[in-house]
């Protein structure tokens, strides 16, 4: 598929030969890339349909090395994308034709666990899940948790702020990152945060998490660790209407009651789900919800006994408990492969990522809904309810003409409903190549502006993953979304790049 | 949908002072004037003198938009802080990170301005972290919004959250949404002597059995711990947790809960000491501290162990060095008995590194061009 590249004039001065040679004194001969049968691996991300051969591939194993590297590609004009577990549902570790890929995936160490502080200190390409693992024996574990946790890097998760099913109680990556190292485009190595709780000066270490790694590299990660719940309980409510379902999420929220989990799966994603794993779902219901609530017996026993009446004023149709640590896994199973699931039932599928305040669930819905008839597409929805964070998965068949560029379109006017609604065209896959028209549509042209200015604050020369995250006001122009007050772009004094 | 879901506190218009500001600063952008930000001037004690055109956000209230069933509000910077905590209680919720008010009249955008968080930071999250959205002037006169009132967003950078702690010297703040808590059904406190040199490691103790603990300090020897939830979880907790420290030979007590938002206030009499006072941020177990310590130096320990109010007379670089040697920083939060002099010569924040100073640097430049918002305030370079 063909992709609209905005053009950041970004003018490289050297040739790849020369590159090669510089860089092959920099890095090992194995850890160079640069013949297209070796970069064939890194030519997308998660989001596939879109691809593009790099002009090599880096893969160093010191922060010496990343600095040296950033160095050369600062000197020439090389544009830089990191990459991490290339997982990115949104394109943004992309490669771009005339830069080069910057893999995290050797510095995948953890240096060090600090039982006393509760952190853990872990290089950027370490995976998310295998921070938990390691600290399992001591009863703690790393809260954010994608469904892709057994291969995304914490690295990645910074750049994407990645959330996850507990979220809802634990916060998104930032609420669980203490400190950074990161190395920005000068090839200066800069800590941000501490330790320590706070830090003095602005907020760089918020300003990093879901900068899709437009400002800097990170290189090292002080996570936070909580330590785990001593019980756990899932209740699993069924409905047989969609809307009753969200509701009855909101009316748990309102009610004080924040749990752990809350997950809401409609009943082609509970059929697909079912079909895969065997979860014991109820394949008649149009909407579950899994929802989980843990901390001591006493405040688990208390909540179960707040949840039942809601429930069933909520109109759910069965509740059933998981009996045990086994059948609370299970439950969780289905959810966790729902889109692998799905990939069972359709040739592809589009999965959108956009974010509305929960009361707005019945509206998005019916409007999914109505999208779905007038484009002749299956949708299929899984849903962080609690965070009001929507995944809709579009299915299409990329072999039909055009099915694809009809999908995408459908997938755009999902979003735009959802800013309409009050909410976000992402929630946490990012904006990377995939939602640069919409970000016309959420922000202005000043508010763009305001964005192109903080990225230059840190890439003066613009070379970290360019062309993602954050449109040129000219392609907003042609999408014809820009914001434009009184007909004037704003600073007309300042060049367009 | 029943009724108290969508109780939507929309209020009227009549404070909305939005066209005024926004017409103050673009007329001092094209002048280069500089501006003197400030809501009602609590917190303006921790900050450098501001100098030039004052520009006041106080009169800029009231609740733009209050669903409690959603769990966020956005709301005009100027509203009064203990107005805000009322209507929120009123619907059972709260800002969970215990912001410090100061004076009666400490303003939202004053608040978020400092960033200031009580004693619930290390287990319930600090300012930024509940903050979802904001609406600001930037330098340029612009009127932007960034964020929103959903919970998860990464659509663009996220300037809301750095907007937090920033003093109004990148952007005025018009309008912030923050995310709300529920406030918990019950909470109960308990204190009982200890050694300094324990406390840390008591409350890593406690944590890991499970207590659902959301505050923890220690002063005068004695160690405080807070504990909130359902009732039933409560009640058992504190409890069990009695239990166990009794079993341990310490004696503890009841405290009234009432502790904790004098702690936060800075009413107890702990802090009415004459030396001046530093807020010393430090990792949560930091050993090695009290070796710095002088006889008539005085401290309170909150957040578990990360942060120390240390009344101290000790020339301010000394205090610096050995707080950054252990991996902290050290602001100047009251002068106290210094002399004027001495005080306006002392950073009151912790120094930046230069490579830090310069991306400072580059961001407000990216914020405020001709560097007119509250200039100087934090560091003279920004
Ligand atoms: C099946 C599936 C399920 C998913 N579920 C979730 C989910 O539940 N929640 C969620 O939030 N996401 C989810 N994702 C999306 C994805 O896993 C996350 O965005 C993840 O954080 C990406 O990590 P990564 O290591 O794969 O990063 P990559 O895909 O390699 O990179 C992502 C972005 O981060 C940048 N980057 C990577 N490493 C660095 C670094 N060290 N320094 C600077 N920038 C860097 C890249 O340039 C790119 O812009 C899912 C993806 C899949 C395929």
């Amino acid at each position: 598929m063909p992709l609209k590249i905005d053009d950041w004039g970004i003018k490289t001065q050297i040739s790849k030969h020369e590159l090669v040679q510089i860089f092959s004194k920099i890095v090992a001969t194995d850890s160079l890339l640069f013949d297209s049968e070796n970069l064939k691996p890194y030519e997308c991300d998660g989001l596939s349909v879109y691809r593009q051969l790099p002009l090599m591939v880096l893969l160093p194993d010191t922060i010496e090395q990343i600095q040296q590297i950033i160095r050369v590609c600062f000197k020439y004009q090389i544009p830089v994308v990191s990459r991490g577990a290339g997982t990115s549902l949104s394109g943004g570790a992309l490669p771009l034709e005339n830069g080069i890929v910057l893999s995290l995936a050797k510095l995948n160490k953890i240096i060090e666990i600090d039982r006393d502080n509760l952190t853990a200190r872990v290089q950027p390409g370490v995976r998310n899940l295998a921070i938990s693992e390691a600290v399992n024996d001591h009863a703690l574990y790393y809260a954010p948790d994608p469904s892709s946790q057994i291969a995304c890097s914490i690295g990645g998760n910074v750049a994407e702020n990645a959330g996850g099913v507990h979220c809802l109680k634990y916060g998104l990556t930032v609420h669980n990152v203490l400190q950074l190292k990161v190395i920005t485009m000068d090839g200066e190595l800069i800590e941000i945060g501490s330790e320590a709780l706070d830090s003095p000066g602005y907020d760089l270490l918020a300003l990093m998490h879901g900068s899709e790694g437009m400002l800097g590299v990170v290189v090292e990660v002080l996570v936070k660790l909580r330590v785990k719940p001593k019980v756990i309980k899932v209740l699993m409510a069924s409905f047989d209407q969609v809307n009753s379902a969200g509701e009855t999420v909101s009316e748990i929220i309102s009610r004080g009651i924040i749990p752990a989990g809350l997950e809401l799966m409609d009943k082609s994603a509970i059929k697909a789900a079912e079909d895969f794993i065997h979860a014991g779902y109820p394949v008649d219901a149009a909407a579950i919800l899994l929802c989980e609530i843990d901390g001591s017996l006493a405040e688990v026993d208390a909540q179960i006994e707040q949840l039942q009446p809601i429930f069933k004023l909520g109109g759910a149709i069965e509740v059933q408990i998981a009996l045990n640590e086994q059948q609370r896994k299970t439950f969780w199973a289905g959810r966790k492969a729902a889109f692998p699931a799905v990939g069972r039932l359709s040739p592809d599928y589009y999965c959108m990522d956009g974010t509305i305040p929960r009361f707005q669930l019945g509206k998005i819905l019916d409007r999914i809904h109505d999208l779905s008839d007038e484009y002749a597409l299956a949708v299929v929805n899984v849903f962080h309810a609690g965070d009001g964070n929507l995944h809709p998965l579009i299915l299409y068949n990329a072999n039909n003409p055009g099915e694809l560029e009809k999908t995408e379109k459908m997938g755009g006017e999902i979003l735009a409903a959802c800013v309409e609604l009050g909410g976000t065209i992402t929630g946490e896959h990012g904006v990377g190549v995939e939602k640069l028209d919409q970000m016309c549509i959420q922000f202005n042209a000043a508010e763009l502006q305001q964005f192109l200015d903080i990225k230059t604050a840190f890439d003066r020369k613009n070379l970290l993953n360019p062309g993602k995250g954050i449109p040129l006001l000219h392609r907003c122009a042609e999408f014809g979304a820009l914001h434009v007050h009184h007909g004037q772009l704003p600073h007309p004094e300042l060049e367009r790049f | 949908m029943s009724s108290h879901i969508q109780k939507n506190h929309t209020h009227n218009n009549k404070n909305d002072q939005t066209d005024k500001l926004v017409r103050q600063v673009q007329t001092a952008y094209q002048n280069r004037q500089a501006l003197a930000i400030q809501g009602n001037g609590s917190k303006l004690f921790l900050i450098h003198h501001l100098p030039g055109q004052r520009l006041s956000t106080a009169s800029h209230q009231g609740i733009v938009n209050y669903l409690p069933s959603e769990l966020t509000i956005t709301v005009r910077s100027g509203t009064l802080l203990s107005d805000l905590k009322k209507v929120l209680a009123e619907n059972g919720q709260m800002l969970a990170f215990e912001p410090p008010e100061f004076s009666a009249n400490a303003t939202i955008g004053g608040t978020i301005a400092a960033g200031l968080s009580g004693s619930s930071r290390p287990f319930t999250g600090s300012a930024r972290d509940f903050v979802l959205g904001c609406k600001i002037i930037n330098g340029r006169g612009e009127l932007l919004q960034f964020g929103g009132e959903v919970i998860k967003n990464v659509a663009g950078y996220d300037l809301s959250r750095l907007m937090t702690g920033s003093y109004g010297s990148l952007g005025i703040i018009l309008e912030v949404s923050l995310k709300l808590l529920p406030l918990p059904a019950r909470e109960q406190s308990i204190s009982f002597s200890l050694q300094l040199n324990q406390f840390a490691h008591q409350v890593q103790r406690l944590l890991i059995a499970g207590y659902p603990i959301t505050a923890a300090c220690y002063s005068r020897e004695e160690a405080y711990i807070r504990l909130a939830g359902s009732n039933k979880g409560v009640e058992f907790s504190y409890r069990e947790m009695s239990q166990t420290l009794a079993q341990q030979k310490f004696q503890p007590q009841e405290v009234n809960n009432s502790f904790w938002s004098e702690l936060n206030e800075q009413q107890l009499s702990f802090f009415n000491q004459t030396q001046p006072l530093w807020r010393l941020s430090l990792p949560r177990k930091t050993e090695n501290f009290e070796r710095y310590i002088s006889a008539e130096d005085k401290q309170l320990i909150d957040w578990g162990g990360a942060l120390r109010w240390f009344y101290s007379n000790q020339p301010a670089d000394k205090i610096r060095s050995y707080t950054q040697s252990l991996g902290g920083h050290a602001q100047l939060f009251r002068g106290n008995n210094m002399d004027s002099e001495e005080l306006k010569s002392i950073p009151k924040q912790e120094p930046l590194t230069a490579a830090l100073m310069k991306i400072h640097q580059q961001i407000k430049r990216a914020m405020d061009p001709h560097f007119i918002l509250n200039h100087g305030c934090l560091y003279p370079e920004l």
